[in-house]
Protein backbone atom coordinates (compact mmCIF):
# COMPACT_ATOMS: atom_id res chain seq x y z
CA UNK A 1 0.00 0.00 0.00
CA UNK A 2 1.34 3.47 -0.82
CA UNK A 3 0.56 6.54 1.23
CA UNK A 4 0.34 9.33 -0.02
CA UNK A 5 0.68 12.41 2.12
CA UNK A 6 0.71 16.80 1.46
CA UNK A 7 3.56 18.25 2.63
CA UNK A 8 1.84 19.68 5.59
CA UNK A 9 0.58 16.04 6.25
CA UNK A 10 3.91 14.80 5.83
CA UNK A 11 5.36 17.32 8.37
CA UNK A 12 2.84 16.48 11.32
CA UNK A 13 3.59 12.78 10.96
CA UNK A 14 7.44 13.81 11.18
CA UNK A 15 6.51 16.10 14.18
CA UNK A 16 4.52 13.36 16.18
CA UNK A 17 7.04 10.85 15.13
CA UNK A 18 9.89 13.03 17.05
CA UNK A 19 7.88 14.05 19.78
CA UNK A 20 6.53 10.69 20.61
CA UNK A 21 9.84 8.77 19.96
CA UNK A 22 8.42 6.41 18.20
CA UNK A 23 8.36 5.72 14.13
CA UNK A 24 5.77 7.27 11.26
CA UNK A 25 4.53 3.63 10.92
CA UNK A 26 3.72 3.60 15.09
CA UNK A 27 2.13 6.91 14.91
CA UNK A 28 -0.13 5.52 12.04
CA UNK A 29 -0.60 2.46 14.13
CA UNK A 30 -1.50 4.82 17.20
CA UNK A 31 -3.64 7.40 14.94
CA UNK A 32 -6.04 3.90 13.43
CA UNK A 33 -6.47 2.49 16.96
CA UNK A 34 -7.52 6.05 18.22
CA UNK A 35 -9.57 6.91 15.39
CA UNK A 36 -11.43 3.43 15.51
CA UNK A 37 -12.25 3.98 18.97
CA UNK A 38 -13.80 7.10 18.86
CA UNK A 39 -16.25 5.56 15.90
CA UNK A 40 -16.83 2.39 17.80
CA UNK A 41 -18.28 5.06 20.57
CA UNK A 42 -19.71 7.70 18.65
CA UNK A 43 -21.44 4.67 16.75
CA UNK A 44 -23.13 3.48 20.40
CA UNK A 45 -24.74 7.30 21.23
CA UNK A 46 -21.82 8.57 23.17
CA UNK A 47 -19.96 11.70 22.67
CA UNK A 48 -16.40 13.26 22.72
CA UNK A 49 -15.73 16.32 24.85
CA UNK A 50 -12.12 17.72 25.42
CA UNK A 51 -11.93 19.65 28.80
CA UNK A 52 -9.57 22.60 29.65
CA UNK A 53 -7.53 23.65 32.76
CA UNK A 54 -11.08 25.63 34.12
CA UNK A 55 -12.71 22.37 33.54
CA UNK A 56 -14.54 23.55 30.97
CA UNK A 57 -16.21 21.13 28.20
CA UNK A 58 -16.23 21.44 24.31
CA UNK A 59 -17.71 18.66 22.68
CA UNK A 60 -16.03 17.79 19.43
CA UNK A 61 -17.44 17.20 16.44
CA UNK A 62 -16.78 14.03 13.90
CA UNK A 63 -17.36 14.45 10.58
CA UNK B 1 -7.58 -14.72 17.32
CA UNK B 2 -5.26 -16.30 19.13
CA UNK B 3 -1.62 -17.28 18.76
CA UNK B 4 0.71 -19.06 20.88
CA UNK B 5 3.50 -16.79 22.06
CA UNK B 6 5.37 -19.97 23.46
CA UNK B 7 5.80 -22.58 26.36
CA UNK B 8 7.01 -21.22 29.92
CA UNK B 9 7.22 -22.71 33.53
CA UNK B 10 4.62 -22.49 35.96
CA UNK B 11 5.82 -23.90 39.79
CA UNK B 12 2.90 -26.08 41.01
CA UNK B 13 3.17 -25.90 44.58
CA UNK B 14 1.17 -28.53 45.60
CA UNK B 15 3.97 -31.27 43.74
CA UNK B 16 6.95 -28.23 43.69
CA UNK B 17 7.44 -29.24 40.75
CA UNK B 18 7.59 -26.68 37.56
CA UNK B 19 5.11 -27.19 34.89
CA UNK B 20 4.53 -26.23 31.25
CA UNK B 21 2.44 -23.21 30.63
CA UNK B 22 1.23 -21.57 27.24
CA UNK B 23 1.11 -18.14 26.49
CA UNK B 24 -1.41 -16.63 24.17
CA UNK B 25 -1.69 -13.90 22.88
CA UNK B 26 -5.37 -13.31 22.51
CA UNK B 27 -8.62 -14.78 24.53
CA UNK B 28 -10.85 -17.18 22.91
CA UNK B 29 -14.57 -18.92 23.71
CA UNK B 30 -12.20 -21.67 25.65
CA UNK B 31 -10.64 -19.03 27.72
CA UNK B 32 -14.26 -17.43 28.59
CA UNK B 33 -16.22 -20.71 29.15
CA UNK B 34 -13.00 -21.49 31.89
CA UNK B 35 -13.85 -18.17 33.14
CA UNK B 36 -17.48 -18.73 33.20
CA UNK B 37 -17.77 -22.54 34.77
CA UNK B 38 -14.25 -22.61 36.70
CA UNK B 39 -13.44 -19.03 37.56
CA UNK B 40 -16.92 -17.35 38.21
CA UNK B 41 -18.88 -20.09 40.43
CA UNK B 42 -15.69 -20.60 42.55
CA UNK B 43 -15.66 -16.42 43.14
CA UNK B 44 -19.23 -16.59 43.89
CA UNK B 45 -19.22 -19.31 46.35
CA UNK B 46 -15.95 -17.75 47.80
CA UNK B 47 -17.95 -14.42 48.67
CA UNK B 48 -20.82 -16.16 50.06
CA UNK B 49 -18.82 -18.19 52.63
CA UNK B 50 -16.92 -15.48 53.43
CA UNK B 51 -16.92 -13.67 57.03
CA UNK B 52 -17.50 -9.69 56.82
CA UNK B 53 -13.48 -9.70 57.86
CA UNK B 54 -12.71 -11.90 55.41
CA UNK B 55 -13.73 -9.90 52.30
CA UNK B 56 -10.58 -8.16 52.01
CA UNK B 57 -8.03 -11.10 52.85
CA UNK B 58 -9.67 -13.53 50.76
CA UNK B 59 -8.20 -11.98 47.62
CA UNK B 60 -11.45 -10.75 46.26
CA UNK B 61 -10.84 -7.66 45.05
CA UNK B 62 -11.11 -8.38 41.22
CA UNK B 63 -14.18 -11.00 41.92
CA UNK B 64 -16.71 -8.28 40.04
CA UNK B 65 -14.33 -8.31 36.58
CA UNK B 66 -17.07 -9.53 33.94
CA UNK B 67 -13.98 -10.99 31.26
CA UNK B 68 -17.33 -11.83 29.07
CA UNK B 69 -18.40 -8.10 29.12
CA UNK B 70 -15.03 -7.01 28.15
CA UNK B 71 -14.05 -9.32 25.39
CA UNK B 72 -17.61 -8.62 24.07
CA UNK B 73 -16.59 -4.70 24.81
CA UNK B 74 -13.04 -4.65 23.58
CA UNK B 75 -12.44 -7.64 21.46
CA UNK B 76 -12.91 -6.09 18.10
CA UNK B 77 -10.74 -2.53 19.11
CA UNK B 78 -7.25 -2.11 17.84
CA UNK B 79 -6.80 -0.43 20.84
CA UNK B 80 -6.93 -3.64 23.50
CA UNK B 81 -5.02 -7.13 23.09
CA UNK B 82 -5.68 -9.45 25.39
CA UNK B 83 -3.29 -12.45 26.98
CA UNK B 84 -4.18 -15.63 28.30
CA UNK B 85 -1.89 -18.81 30.28
CA UNK B 86 -3.35 -22.10 29.95
CA UNK B 87 -2.19 -24.91 32.23
CA UNK B 88 -3.19 -27.97 33.00
CA UNK B 89 -6.04 -28.09 30.48
CA UNK B 90 -7.60 -24.41 31.82
CA UNK B 91 -7.18 -21.14 31.50
CA UNK B 92 -4.76 -19.80 34.83
CA UNK B 93 -4.16 -16.18 33.92
CA UNK B 94 -5.92 -13.45 32.05
CA UNK B 95 -4.74 -10.35 30.63
CA UNK B 96 -6.06 -7.03 28.81
CA UNK B 97 -3.87 -4.10 28.14
CA UNK B 98 -4.83 -0.93 26.27
CA UNK B 99 -1.93 0.30 23.49
CA UNK B 100 -3.52 4.12 23.62
CA UNK B 101 -2.54 5.54 27.37
CA UNK B 102 0.15 7.94 27.75
CA UNK B 103 3.38 7.92 30.45
CA UNK B 104 2.30 10.15 34.05
CA UNK B 105 6.59 9.43 34.73
CA UNK B 106 8.29 13.42 35.09
CA UNK B 107 11.09 12.85 32.33
CA UNK B 108 8.67 10.86 29.86
CA UNK B 109 5.27 12.18 30.67
CA UNK B 110 2.78 11.58 27.59
CA UNK B 111 5.26 9.55 25.71
CA UNK B 112 3.12 6.15 24.80
CA UNK B 113 2.55 2.93 27.06
CA UNK B 114 1.11 0.15 27.26
CA UNK B 115 -1.49 -0.02 29.76
CA UNK B 116 -2.74 -3.55 31.69
CA UNK B 117 -6.42 -2.93 31.72
CA UNK B 118 -7.04 -6.39 34.19
CA UNK B 119 -4.73 -8.92 34.90
CA UNK B 120 -5.86 -11.82 36.96
CA UNK B 121 -4.74 -15.02 37.84
CA UNK B 122 -7.32 -18.09 38.53
CA UNK B 123 -8.69 -18.37 41.89
CA UNK B 124 -7.50 -21.36 42.76
CA UNK B 125 -3.70 -20.27 42.71
CA UNK B 126 -4.24 -17.15 45.21
CA UNK B 127 -2.74 -17.02 48.59
CA UNK B 128 -5.82 -15.46 50.83
CA UNK B 129 -8.51 -17.32 48.21
CA UNK B 130 -7.64 -21.00 49.29
CA UNK B 131 -5.24 -22.42 51.71
CA UNK B 132 -3.25 -24.54 48.67
CA UNK B 133 -2.82 -22.03 46.25
CA UNK B 134 -1.87 -24.28 43.19
CA UNK B 135 0.40 -22.08 40.07
CA UNK B 136 2.73 -19.48 41.44
CA UNK B 137 4.21 -17.27 38.06
CA UNK B 138 1.43 -16.14 36.50
CA UNK B 139 1.87 -12.35 37.86
CA UNK B 140 5.44 -12.47 36.30
CA UNK B 141 4.16 -13.94 33.13
CA UNK B 142 1.68 -11.85 32.17
CA UNK B 143 3.52 -8.42 32.73
CA UNK B 144 6.98 -9.98 30.90
CA UNK B 145 4.01 -10.23 28.10
CA UNK B 146 3.03 -6.33 28.54
CA UNK B 147 7.19 -5.50 28.37
CA UNK B 148 7.45 -7.23 25.45
CA UNK B 149 4.51 -5.81 23.76
CA UNK B 150 5.58 -2.47 24.50
CA UNK B 151 9.34 -2.96 23.23
CA UNK B 152 7.42 -4.40 19.54
CA UNK B 153 5.29 -1.59 19.85
CA UNK B 154 8.32 1.24 19.90
CA UNK B 155 7.33 2.59 23.57
CA UNK B 156 10.47 1.58 24.67
CA UNK B 157 9.10 -1.29 27.55
CA UNK B 158 6.81 1.19 29.40
CA UNK B 159 4.33 0.12 31.26
CA UNK B 160 1.38 1.44 33.59
CA UNK B 161 -1.46 0.21 35.41
CA UNK B 162 -3.51 0.86 38.49
CA UNK B 163 -3.31 -1.87 41.50
CA UNK B 164 -5.47 -3.55 43.29
CA UNK B 165 -4.68 -2.71 47.07
CA UNK B 166 -3.94 -6.71 47.57
CA UNK B 167 -1.05 -6.54 44.80
CA UNK B 168 0.24 -3.19 45.55
CA UNK B 169 3.31 -4.30 47.09
CA UNK B 170 4.01 -6.82 44.64
CA UNK B 171 4.43 -4.23 41.94
CA UNK B 172 5.59 -2.20 44.06
CA UNK B 173 8.69 -4.06 45.80
CA UNK B 174 9.19 -7.58 43.76
CA UNK B 175 8.54 -5.51 40.21
CA UNK B 176 10.14 -1.74 41.34
CA UNK B 177 7.17 -0.45 39.45
CA UNK B 178 7.01 3.72 40.46
CA UNK B 179 4.69 3.85 42.47
CA UNK B 180 2.46 7.79 41.83
CA UNK B 181 0.24 7.51 44.75
CA UNK B 182 -3.97 7.00 44.73
CA UNK B 183 -5.41 8.31 41.64
CA UNK B 184 -8.51 10.18 42.37
CA UNK B 185 -9.95 9.74 38.69
CA UNK B 186 -10.15 5.93 39.55
CA UNK B 187 -11.31 4.95 42.35
CA UNK B 188 -8.58 6.48 44.33
CA UNK B 189 -6.61 3.02 43.21
CA UNK B 190 -2.61 3.59 43.39
CA UNK B 191 -0.73 4.43 40.16
CA UNK B 192 2.35 2.50 39.01
CA UNK B 193 4.54 2.64 36.28
CA UNK B 194 7.56 1.15 34.74
CA UNK B 195 10.20 3.42 33.47
CA UNK B 196 11.88 1.92 29.52
CA UNK B 197 14.97 1.34 32.27
CA UNK B 198 13.73 -0.18 34.67
CA UNK B 199 11.72 -2.26 31.65
CA UNK B 200 15.37 -3.35 30.01
CA UNK B 201 16.28 -4.46 33.91
CA UNK B 202 13.61 -6.35 34.41
CA UNK B 203 14.07 -8.15 31.30
CA UNK B 204 17.62 -9.27 31.45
Amino acid sequence: MTLNLTETEMSTLDDLSARKDISKTAVLRQALRLYQMIEERLARGDKLYFEDNGKEKAELMML
Amino acid sequence: MKTLIGTFDLLNRLTGKFEDAQLYRGLDAKNLSDFEQNWRPLFEQRRRKARPEELLTANLQDAHWDWTRKAALWGNLLAYEAFTIEADGLTQGLMYVNKMQLSRVAGQQGAPLIYVELLATAPWNRHGFTETPKYKGVGPIMIQAAISLSIEEEFKGRVGLHSLPQSESWYREVLGMIDLGPDPNYQNLKYFELTAEQAERLIK
